[in-house]
């Protein structure tokens, strides 16, 4: 008897309690084995099927791109001249100052101040700003917009004040902020 | 010490592999007997059959001669019956007035006490039912033994290392043995088998299948072959007695036959000297000899010429029916019933092993063939997948100088729109244009305040602007002039459109 204290115990019971003993048992079995193992295994079982099914969703998303690749490449083509290789932003900085004055000079504006105003990280593309103040003819400042505006480059003229020189007078003084966004190859 | 009459290496015990080993042993008297068997699931085969002098040995000597034999068997894990002769028990013809089994096996134990000296607890009791009598009466065969000499016998085994199984009366299997051997089954009829041992014999009446009255003899082969003429008569006599015993316990008719079994020296005189005295046929036949067809024609013939009967160790081997007497003692019976239940808990703790095992297995290599899918897939498509992602950074580049482009050319736009809204007499001294928070604003000067509301209802009229207000409308004089100072504010509808797409 004493080398099986469980069933000397079980054979203690009343039949009733007995019978409670058992189907706890069962229960509380069932309840640890569903949740160390069918559970887990479920869910591991689960996570699979998901990730197959991103899977063969990503390939057919990916048939589909690649079914467009012409269209794209030919259009990634039309718009080659508005990419850069990536430099240092120093050299950036500086080709992007050189680039406004040369446009400044081609316009005819008097240039009275030229600065660099900082510079913006966005994901996949960079953006460099920079203030000018130019004195010119209404004309010309018209001139100068257009061809930062129109420039190959992705140049943008963010803000600007104009405001006559002197009361009366036909020269215009100049405020403009103007950015320069790098989109790498 | 005895001597062994059997060579168990004789015996090619591998031949048989896959049934059961079973043993059966006899130590009551003064020889050790044993018989070997092998229990298949069809049918049930002796094997081997041995003797050993135990007489004047310590229970210490007997254990270790009956381990040193049965492990020269090289047994494995045998099933162990216990044989209880009939000279070591009480055995009674009763009337029970029932014929309920539960309600008889009840009165037996309230009345067992009174047919012995012994207290119910120093006492085993069974009984074999032999019929109904008056109606409601049941006639039994009750059996008693004393407790003390079972739990020495088990003892005995357990110092061997064997564990009883099971405790057979031998006249029942004796009895069991010659019925279904020598087809004593006759419906109705009464039979008589004397078994003759080497110091006892039993006086076994039998009927419908049943062992329906016992007497035990004290005389056996020893002593009819030691003194002949005196032990021949004096068997008859008993032989007699149990007749009229029988017959005075009115435990059913006459009987037909008398037939002379277990140890063969001597009993060809005895079945003479029977005939001529008795007035029944007597026959001598020896049945478990038909059952020993893996012995060899030798051993047969040791058998034959034996004094001593080894037919209550054999039938408690190859009894063909369940026996009805139990003699395990109770603490056994329970130890035996917790050890089955304990079987049965293991048997079935393993099978729900086995099941969860397999399901596991079953999970894992469906697991194992959904990361290989999955594995396959990543391979075989990755060039695919890696040229769409190549092209859909691409095309995300693409959308991004799209987008710069659009918001181009504002600036300038605004600068036009204005300069076709503006009215003559207005006059503009400053113009503020901030593509961040899409603001836009003038000031200026007018003769009048209804050309500068016209100017903003005009502002608010073109696409270009929103929310056009006047920020500060002063008027101040200039010589007889009045002239309204202004600044207007307004929201760039087209910056505010790019902003939301």
């Amino acid at each position: 008897m004493a080398q099986f204290p469980l069933l000397s115990f079980i054979s203690r019971l009343e039949k009733r309690e007995r019978i409670i003993l058992y189907v706890t048992a069962v229960i509380v079995s069932f309840m640890l084995l569903d949740r160390f193992v069918v559970s887990q295994i479920l869910l591991k079982m689960s996570q699979l099927d998901k990730r197959i099914e991103s899977q063969e969703e990503l390939i057919r998303s990916s048939f589909i791109i690649t079914t467009q690749e012409k269209r794209i490449l030919k259009e990634i083509r039309e718009y080659e001249p508005y990419f850069s290789m990536p430099e240092s932003e120093e050299k950036e900085n500086t080709a992007f100052l050189k680039e406004v004055e040369n446009y400044a000079k081609d316009s005819s504006v008097y240039l009275i101040d030229i600065k660099p105003s900082g510079e913006k990280e966005t994901g996949t593309s960079r953006q460099y700003f920079l203030k000018l103040e130019f004195e010119a003819l209404m004309e010309q400042v018209l001139n100068f917009f257009y061809v930062i505006e129109n420039s190959r480059k992705l140049l943008r003229i963010e803000g600007y004040q104009l405001s006559p020189k002197t009361e009366g007078s036909s020269i215009v003084t100049c405020s403009v902020s103007i950015s320069k966004t790098m989109i790498y190859k | 010490m005895g001597k062994a009459k059997l060579n168990f290496k004789k015996l090619n015990v591998f031949s048989h592999l896959g049934g059961r080993d079973v043993v059966s042993l006899n130590f009551s008297g003064d020889n050790l007997k044993i018989a070997y068997g092998k229990f298949y699931h069809t049918r049930k085969e002796l094997m081997d059959l041995a003797s050993y002098k135990i007489q004047g040995l310590s229970a210490e000597e007997v254990s270790h001669l009956v381990k040193t034999s049965l492990e020269n068997l090289k047994l494995n894990t045998p099933k162990i019956i216990l044989v209880i002769p009939s000279h070591l028990a009480i055995v009674k013809n009763i009337e029970i007035p029932s014929l309920d089994p539960k309600e008889i096996r009840e009165i037996v134990d309230l009345q067992a006490g009174r047919h012995t000296p012994y207290s119910r607890d120093e006492i085993i009791i069974d009984y074999v039912p032999i019929g109904t009598y008056r109606e409601n009466y049941t006639k039994i065969l009750l059996i008693i033994v004393t407790l003390n000499i079972i739990r020495r016998q088990i003892e005995i085994l357990e110092k061997a290392g064997l564990t009883t199984e099971d405790i057979v009366f031998a006249p029942e299997s004796i009895s069991d043995v010659c019925l279904n051997v020598l087809k004593l089954k006759q419906e109705g009829a009464v039979q008589t088998i004397i078994h003759i041992d080497l110091n006892f014999s039993d006086f076994l009446n039998v009927a419908n299948g049943n062992v329906i009255f016992i007497r035990s003899i004290p005389i056996g082969t020893q002593h009819l072959t030691s003194e002949k003429e005196r032990y021949q008569a004096r068997f008859v006599e008993e032989v007699k007695k149990s007749m009229e015993a029988y017959q005075n316990e009115d435990v059913d008719k006459i009987s037909t036959e008398i037939i002379l079994s277990g140890a063969g020296e001597g009993t060809l005189e005895l079945q003479n000297l029977l005939n001529n005295t008795l007035h029944t046929p007597v026959r001598r036949s020896f049945p478990y000899f038909k059952k020993l067809s893996s012995l060899s024609e030798i051993l047969k013939n040791i058998l034959e010429s034996n004094a001593e009967s080894f037919l209550d160790v054999a039938s408690a081997l190859m009894a063909a029916t369940p026996f009805k007497v139990n003699l395990i003692p109770d603490e056994i019976k329970l130890r035996m019933s917790f050890e089955e239940k304990s079987r049965e808990l293991v048997k079935f703790g393993v099978c729900v092993m086995t099941i969860g095992i397999l399901t596991c297995a079953l999970f894992i290599n469906n697991t194992y063939s959904k990361n290989m899918h999955l594995k396959r897939l990543k391979e075989k498509y990755q060039p695919v997948i890696s040229a769409a992602e190549h092209l859909e950074e691409g095309y995300a580049h693409l959308q991004l100088v799209k987008r710069e482009l659009k918001n181009r050319g504002i600036a300038l736009d605004v600068l036009a729109e204005i300069h076709s809204l503006i009215p003559q007499n207005v006059q503009l001294t400053s113009i503020k244009y901030s593509r961040q928070g899409e603001k836009f604003s003038m000031t200026g000067d007018s003769r009048s305040m209804s050309i500068v509301f016209g100017f903003i209802d005009s502002l608010e009229a073109s696409p270009y602007f929103k929310n056009a207000e006047p920020k500060r409308t002063t008027k101040r004089k200039t010589g007889n002039d009045e002239v309204v100072d202004f600044e207007i504010t307004c929201i760039l509808e087209p910056l505010l459109n790019n902003k939301k797409e």
